[in-house]
Order: structure tokens, then C-alpha cells, then sequence
């Protein structure tokens, strides 16, 4: 009778102890997760005007399998509802869009992953359709900082470099001297994807007040 | 022999108390919310009708959900709802006295010293950091013992736990009531 009556008081024990584990999260967008990173060596008051693509290419691999053809696009709305934030975000900070071929201080990449793992390291040439100066023996490099504290991100990933190329180095190395990575869950309405990309892409200005002239 | 213990009627109380915890001290600094998810199971034998040694062993889970927080780093900074998790297990020798003798009501203190083992995580996004340490801590206590017939009883007390810091985790306190279940044998 007495080792029934300390078994039941066991048993009691490991239920209530399950019952009170804490909950998690109860919406995927409890899981957006914003990311930047700079150069702090660089006046981000010095640039006056950037460029931008018109479109938000697909990252789904870590090469190109044919340097020099167009790349695939985001969603449409998604790509949109990234640029036009990006947009108004740098012009309430001070700076002017251009064209790429009216020689930006600036030029600013938005991309977006597919996989499962794709490295900051993604190939040049995803771009060589945009810039007209892109050459497939430039490298990526960020000056005064690592962007390694996250060495891959999950599908659902917004990645927006800012990039400089009249500091090319010697080396071929073109410096990013801002990056956010924006990470979530892909939720199957493009309307609430693209909504919070918005209000996360707000937040990388937020938290980057360096960010002005 | 270098000591010998007296079988004093050899009486022992074996208690199972529910135990609400409130953080303290930089345990509160990680997370503020006190938590109900918190037992302990004790058990004292009597060495004399006042005295007498045990220990204990526990489980707390603090739990505070930190939406929009922004942690900076240097030039980093990472934005996003934080679950932090903080799990306190006390498992602690200890000692006790009661201020008379056997009855309906025994008012006593304790002193309990031994090992806390902490476990701290974060949770933001679909990353994860996780701290484990392990840390010496003492728990003084005050309390009672409501004796409700030969062999059954309840028991009301206060604890404060606290630990020594270490590298991986500064010194961890915590206030806690325990509301038990006494089984009393003799």
C-alpha cells in the first residue's frame, strides 16, 4: 500500500511538471528576427545617393550557373513591398536614388534565400545583370566588422547589402559597410509575408541610426 | 567509531511542497516574473526531538516572454521576441531545528547548503543561446510544521536561495513559499 500511495505521488509529480511547461511562441511572426551590422570606420554621412535594383533576385544556390543572364526574381509583391520600404527608409534619412549609371555612392542589393543554407559568400555574379560595372573577380568584404555571427540562414531570409564600389580595394574587394539580414517563417499569405517585411524592414533603420546624413 | 547517531524514535519527515518562486537580484535582472512551476521534495531525519539533517532537491521554471527587445553587441544589433527560460535545481544537504518539542504546531528553521544547477536560454527567431552552471548556494528557511494526526501534516515556509557567481553566470537568488505535504513516520 505504501509503495502505490509514493508511485501515484510520482506519477502526479511528472504530470504536473508537464503540464507546466512555458509556451512557446503561438504566431510565426513572434519569430521575425532583425539583423545589422556596419563598418564603423566609415562616415555614413559622406554618400548622397544610392542606386537600387528594380527587382529582388532569388538566391537558391551559392553560384551562377550562367555569369551574365538575369537571375530569378522574388514574388512580385514581396519585391515591391521590399524596394519601395527600402526606398522610403533612405530617403526619410537624407538620400537620393539614382540610376546605376549615374555613378551612386551607394548601391544597395536586396536579395532573398530559398534554401535551406545560403552564405554571405553568394556569387558576384547574381548581380552582373544589374551593375554595369560587376566584374566576376570581385569579392564581398565587410570592413571593421564580421557578419559571422550568423554563418547561414534559413529559408525565408531577406539579405540587404549596402555596398560601396568606388572603394574597391586592390584586392577586388568591394566593401559592405551596412548589412541586415531580416529572418522569419514564410507564411503562406503573400499579403502578411509581405507586410511583415515591411514592418521588420523598418526596424534595420530603427536600430540603425548611424544611418543618416 | 569517530560519532554515532541516536535512534530517537528514529522519527522522519519526508515533504512534497509546491513552491512559487519570486527572482531576485540578478535572477530578476534575466527575468522579472515570479513562477508557480516550482516543486521540491525534502526529506529530514531527527537525530533528537529538535534536531535533525536531510537535504532537498527541486525544480523552478522561470519563464518571461520579451517582445521587440533589441540586444546590441558592438556594431551588432539583433531585434526580435525573446522566450527566456531560466531552470533553477536545488539540490542541497541541510539541517534543522525545531523550536519545540513534537505537537500540533512546530514552528523550525533550516539551513540548507549544496549545488544549484542553473540552466539559462534564449530563444529569439530560430536561433538559441544556451548557459548551463552549476553553482554553490545556501537556502536559509523559517517555517512550520501544522501536525494533523500521527502521521500526516502540512507545512507553510519561506526560503531564500542564493548562490555563489561564477564565470558563466553571476550569483542567482531567489525568494520561494513552500506549501507542503508532510509525511511523518516514526
Amino acid at each position: 500500500m505504501k509503495s502505490c500511495f509514493y508511485l501515484i505521488i510520482y506519477f502526479l509529480i511528472i504530470v504536473f511538471t508537464n503540464a507546466c511547461v512555458p509556451d512557446g511562441p503561438d504566431a510565426i511572426d513572434v519569430l521575425d528576427l532583425v539583423y545589422t551590422n556596419f563598418d564603423p570606420s566609415y562616415d555614413f554621412g559622406t554618400p548622397a545617393t544610392y542606386s537600387m535594383p528594380e527587382n529582388v533576385i532569388l538566391i537558391d544556390r551559392e553560384t551562377v550557373e550562367n555569369p551574365g543572364t538575369t537571375p530569378p526574381f522574388a514574388d512580385f509583391i514581396i519585391s515591391q513591398a521590399i524596394l519601395d520600404r527600402i526606398r522610403s527608409n533612405m530617403t526619410a534619412r537624407g538620400y537620393i536614388q539614382v540610376n546605376e549609371f549615374n555613378d551612386p555612392d551607394l548601391i544597395i542589393l536586396p536579395s532573398i534565400t530559398d534554401g535551406n543554407r545560403v552564405f554571405y559568400e553568394y556569387d558576384w555574379w547574381f548581380w552582373g545583370w544589374y551593375y554595369p560595372d560587376f566584374s566576376p573577380v570581385w569579392d564581398w568584404v565587410y570592413p571593421g566588422y564580421l557578419p559571422a555571427a550568423i554563418t547561414s540562414v534559413e529559408t525565408g531570409t531577406v539579405l540587404i547589402q549596402m555596398t560601396n564600389p568606388k572603394e574597391l580595394t586592390s584586392e577586388n574587394q568591394i566593401p559592405v559597410h551596412w548589412i541586415s539580414v531580416i529572418n522569419g517563417i514564410v507564411s503562406g499569405s503573400t499579403g502578411d509575408n509581405a507586410n511583415r517585411i515591411v514592418r521588420t524592414i523598418d526596424q534595420a533603420f530603427v536600430q540603425s541610426p548611424y544611418l543618416t546624413r | 567509531m569517530l560519532f554515532s547517531i541516536q535512534s530517537f524514535g528514529q522519527i522522519t519527515y519526508l515533504k512534497f511542497n509546491f513552491a512559487p518562486m519570486i527572482p531576485t537580484g540578478n535572477t530578476a535582472n534575466f527575468i522579472g516574473v515570479p513562477s508557480a512551476r516550482s516543486g521540491n521534495i525534502e526529506y529530514y531525519m531527527m537525530l533528537d526531538s529538535k534536531f535533525g539533517f536531510g537535504g532537498e532537491i527541486g525544480f523552478t521554471s522561470f519563464f518571461e516572454k520579451k517582445s521587440g527587445e533589441t540586444l546590441t553587441s558592438g556594431t551588432l544589433s539583433v531585434t526580435g521576441t525573446q522566450f527566456r527560460f531560466h531552470n533553477l535545481v536545488p539540490v542541497m544537504p541541510a539541517v534543522i531545528y525545531f523550536f519545540n518539542e513534537p505537537g500540533s504546531f512546530r514552528p523550525y528553521v533550516s539551513l540548507g547548503a549544496g549545488i544549484m544547477i542553473n540552466t539559462q536560454r534564449i530563444e529569439m527567431g530560430i536561433f538559441q543561446e544556451r548557459l548551463n552552471s552549476f553553482q554553490i548556494g545556501i537556502k536559509p528557511e523559517l517555517g512550520s510544521i501544522f501536525q494533523l494526526s500521527e502521521f500526516v501534516a502540512i507545512k507553510l515556509s519561506g526560503k531564500y536561495y542564493n548562490t555563489l557567481g561564477g564565470s558563466r553566470l553571476p550569483a542567482q537568488s531567489a525568494l520561494g513559499i513552500n506549501l507542503g505535504f508532510v509525511v511523518t513516520q516514526r
